[in-house]
């Protein structure tokens, strides 16, 4: 029987019962989060991305996912996905540069029962999976045709697909170019090469290094008693003995002295223009949600600067849509300034985005704007708790980057404590076009 | 879920479902109509998103500065049947949602047209760069070859001349009357309360209006084949598409069943199992039923290398042919719907969802809980109901192809 050594009460906005955070003996973390409702969200992070792998292996923390799928001991392929899908669960998972996470949602089950079988079966998953050899395929020969056709080449298509997508090419360009020694820059996809040639052995031996204990938090959230979920969890998860994983420390890079620019083409109906700015890493808690504000007046929605300016009120403008957003990482986030626009006014729009960038030093956000910002990051924790599925990835966000729930509960005290005077700081420190990547997209 | 029903003199009927202790609260205000009554394409679109770019008293700024300072999300949204504006926002946020909801109800300028017609030609020129989204445009267009239900992105693009400012006023004006909508709201409020809020807000919008009479579509008659050339595209995008019950038809639910076994999402249906699973043809391949007032249509669709377009096709026809011709287990039935029944479940957790839910069936005539009878019927669903419906899926089928150059020339 797995101890509880830890267990702490954890108060969550829009919430009437504190989250419940428990530590077990193994090291695992477990979240139970109370939601009155019919659905249930059971939710795993395990701390391996793309971040932990190098160009021989690019791409095996997203392969190895997909792989996960493909049968237990006890469970045979295509057996957890249909006796969850048939009692009405959603099931899924993602990989990205931090993180590997799987999810399902169900109804709970009249007396619990959905629940149980869903814990069961993803416990199982994570902690016995075959990876059978049947299943990947055999290596082949990525210039060639293979004989058998299995999961690598599910993931080489999924590869082509994301290289038919303009946004999917402008991104992982600007990644590489605001990251150019630190792992973020590959992407998480990673390449054909290697998703042809990796062997299944080499797959199995990083799915024991990594999928540790000690390197995973499971989040449950909906009408559960916490205490007895937490021994749930306790019980499903089954782990053979393994030394905890070590996770290597990367440099930061710091951005650009000049602004940098690429140009790409692609036979496109319209261009794209973006801007990259390297931020600081998500584990700085307090510049992280002043970039979340600054973000949502320079370009989330449609009262924000860059989309009245530039959208609505230039004359004669190029764009068709701009806005921004900020991606926050363990090591070094980013914010993106966006903008859809006139294939023969690449040049125009690039300048005209970096115009309202360089515009937040000279003329920093009103109290309007900050008010209106805060009210709008405020109202988000509302959206979160109206879905079990939107606390547990809240949470599971707020693990990824500090390995605890303060990303989720501290939030909100530090956004009412951010001044006009502070953002503008920020925003000369960390999003000045004179240090930034530009990816210019177009026919 | 209890809906309390009503409506004001003016003939707009009031949908209203309480949910304590819900933090925000979800406003729709539906329009019947929809693309199903659109003249020229695009008509319906533009006059639902010209409603949020000012009124007499305000400019489109106003509006959207009015709507983020106060979280409030307000969406456009222009489909088949009908047209909604739906407002999801804190409690606190009610009295200024009905404040702009009435103005840009009642007071619409729609003096942005010009440039609001520039934006939207924009939007659908970048969508039609998805691969994807322009292999279905493609489909759509020709299922629907003499039906508004075919006015895709690139319908809109070959016909946009044809639209005028004028035009979009007119179908607003006919569009707008208070019998022929809903005004729906879910949330945490006391409904006498609610109802007299919703008359001081909506009492005097324009009775009368009777919907526009549309003919079915016309069939196609024989097998198409429509292909679009991608210079560079690494992956060929296979759509394939046939016509099946309408909104509302006794073999809805048949069909609802079939298609989740067939390839309606999920990691556990046929097309998913085989086509990606056992051969490795695909990431994405799936099918998808949507059943509208007039017509529905099943629709197939693979993204895969271009040489595995034959395979794809072979693959495809394979499945149907299965369906039609072997009948499906009963585990396969049970599980069908199971997962239906969690589907609903899992489609209704929040107001925003309840309420869309609940509006769009009252304005299609269906009541506004048809959803969950629906569910009943697909109780009651058999294994030869199933077959019946697989038995649609049969020529003459549309297909449609974008690739690269080559592979485009090899299947035409």
């Amino acid at each position: 029987m797995v101890e509880i050594v830890k267990m702490d009460a954890v108060s969550l906005p829009y919430l009437h019962h504190p989250a419940t955070w428990a530590t077990l003996e193994s090291g695992q973390q477990v979240v139970v989060v109370q939601k009155p409702g019919e659905v249930v969200h059971l939710h795993t992070v395990v701390y391996v991305g793309s971040v932990e792998e190098t160009v021989e292996n690019a791409g095996i923390s997203h392969f190895l996912e997909h792989l996960m799928f493909k049968g237990t001991a006890r469970f045979p392929a295509g057996t957890f996905d249909r006796l969850l899908e048939g009692i009405g669960g959603r099931v899924n998972a993602s990989t990205a540069k931090d993180i590997t996470q799987y999810f399902v949602t169900l109804p709970k089950g009249a007396a619990g029962e959905s629940y149980r079988l869903a814990l069961e079966l993803h416990a199982d998953m994570l902690t016995d999976a075959l990876l059978p050899e049947e299943e990947i395929g055999p290596p082949f020969d990525p210039s060639t045709e293979p004989a058998e056709k299995r999961e690598r080449l599910v993931v080489i298509e999924e590869i082509k697909m994301g290289k038919d997508n303009p946004w999917r090419q402008v991104i992982a360009t600007l990644g590489e170019m605001l990251y150019p020694t630190h792992p973020y820059r590959r992407e998480v996809i990673g390449t054909a090469e290697v998703i042809a040639t990796v062997p299944a052995d080499t797959i199995r031996a990083y799915y024991r290094h990594w999928y540790h204990p000690g390197n995973m938090v499971t989040i449950l959230t909906g009408d559960l008693p916490p205490e007895e979920t937490v021994r749930d969890v306790a019980r499903a998860f089954r782990f053979a003995p393994a030394a905890a994983p070590h996770h290597p420390q990367f440099p930061a890079d710091a951005p650009p002295a000049t602004p940098c620019a690429r140009r790409l083409t692609m036979p496109l109906n319209v261009g794209y223009v973006a801007l990259g700015f390297l931020c600081p890493s998500a584990r700085s808690l307090r510049a992280t949600i002043g970039l979340d504000v600054l973000s949502l007046i320079l370009g989330e929605g449609l009262s924000s600067r860059i989309h009245q300016r530039l959208v609505e009120q230039l004359p004669n403008t190029p764009f068709i849509d701009a806005g921004s957003t900020h991606w926050t990482l363990r090591d070094s986030s980013n914010l993106i300034a966006y903008g859809i626009v006139r294939p023969d006014a690449l040049q125009p729009a690039h300048d005209a985005l970096v115009e309202q960038v360089r515009l937040l030093q000279h003329e920093p956000p009103t109290d309007a704007e900050v008010r209106k910002a805060v009210t709008c990051l405020e109202a988000q924790f509302a959206v979160k708790a109206e879905t079990a599925a939107g606390l547990s990835y809240a949470l599971a966000d707020s693990f990824t980057l500090l390995r605890s729930p303060a990303g989720y509960t501290a939030y909100l005290p530090i956004l009412h404590s951010l001044t006009p005077d502070e953002l503008g700081r920020l925003a000369a420190e960390y999003l000045n076009p004179d240090h930034a990547c530009a990816v210019l997209l177009g026919p | 879920m209890e809906i309390q029903t009503s409506t004001l003199t003016n003939g707009l009927p009031l949908l209203l479902a309480p949910m304590p202790e819900t933090p925000r609260m979800a406003l729709a205000v539906t329009i019947d109509g929809g693309v199903r009554e659109e003249p020229v394409a695009g008509v319906g679109k533009l006059a639902s998103r010209l409603l949020l770019k000012g009124t007499a008293r305000r400019t489109a700024e106003q509006i959207a500065r009015e709507l983020d300072e106060r979280a409030i999300d307000l969406h456009e949204m222009s489909r088949a049947d009908c047209t909604v504006l739906l407002a999801v926002f804190l409690n606190t946020a009610l009295p200024a949602v009905l404040d702009v909801l009435r103005d840009v109800l009642l007071h619409s300028t729609f003096r942005d047209y010009p440039r609001e017609l520039e934006k939207l030609e924009g939007e659908v020129r970048s969508s039609q760069d998805m691969p994807a989204a322009l292999a279905n445009s493609l489909l759509v267009s020709t299922l629907f070859a003499t039906h508004p239900y075919g006015n895709s992105g690139l319908r809109f693009l070959e016909t946009m001349g044809q639209l005028s400012e004028e035009l979009v006023r007119a179908w607003y004006g006919s569009e707008l009357r208070a019998s022929r909508m809903n005004v729906t709201v879910v949330g945490d409020f006391a409904v006498d309360e609610m109802r007299e809020r919703l008359a001081e807000t909506f009492g005097d919008l324009p009775s009368g209006g009777a919907p526009a009479s549309t003919a079915p579509p016309t069939p196609v008659e024989a097998d198409r084949l429509v292909t679009a050339a991608r210079p560079d595209a690494q992956q060929a995008q296979v759509y394939q598409g046939w016509y099946a019950p309408r909104l509302g038809a006794a073999a809805q639910a048949a069909m609802t069943v079939m298609n989740t076994i067939f390839g309606g999402g999920g990691l556990s249906n046929r097309l998913f199992v085989n086509l990606r699973d056992r051969q490795g043809l695909a990431y994405s391949v799936s099918s998808q039923y949507i059943p509208m007032r007039d017509a529905g249509e099943v629709i197939v669709s693979i993204g895969t290398s271009p040489e595995n377009i034959a395979r794809a096709r072979q693959g495809f026809a394979e499945q149907i042919a299965i369906m039609r011709e072997t009948p499906i287990t009963p585990d396969e039935l049970h599980f069908a719907k199971g997962r239906l029944r969690g589907a609903y479940v899992l489609s209704h957790e929040t107001t925003s969802q309840h309420c869309l839910d609940i509006a769009v069936n009252h304005i299609n005539g269906l009541g506004p809980d048809y959803s969950a009878r629906l569910l009943e019927r697909l109780e009651g669903v058999t294994v030869a109901e199933v077959r019946d419906a697989a038995c649609l899926l049969q020529p003459p089928t549309v297909t449609a192809i974008v690739a690269r150059d080559d592979a485009v020339a090899g299947v035409a």
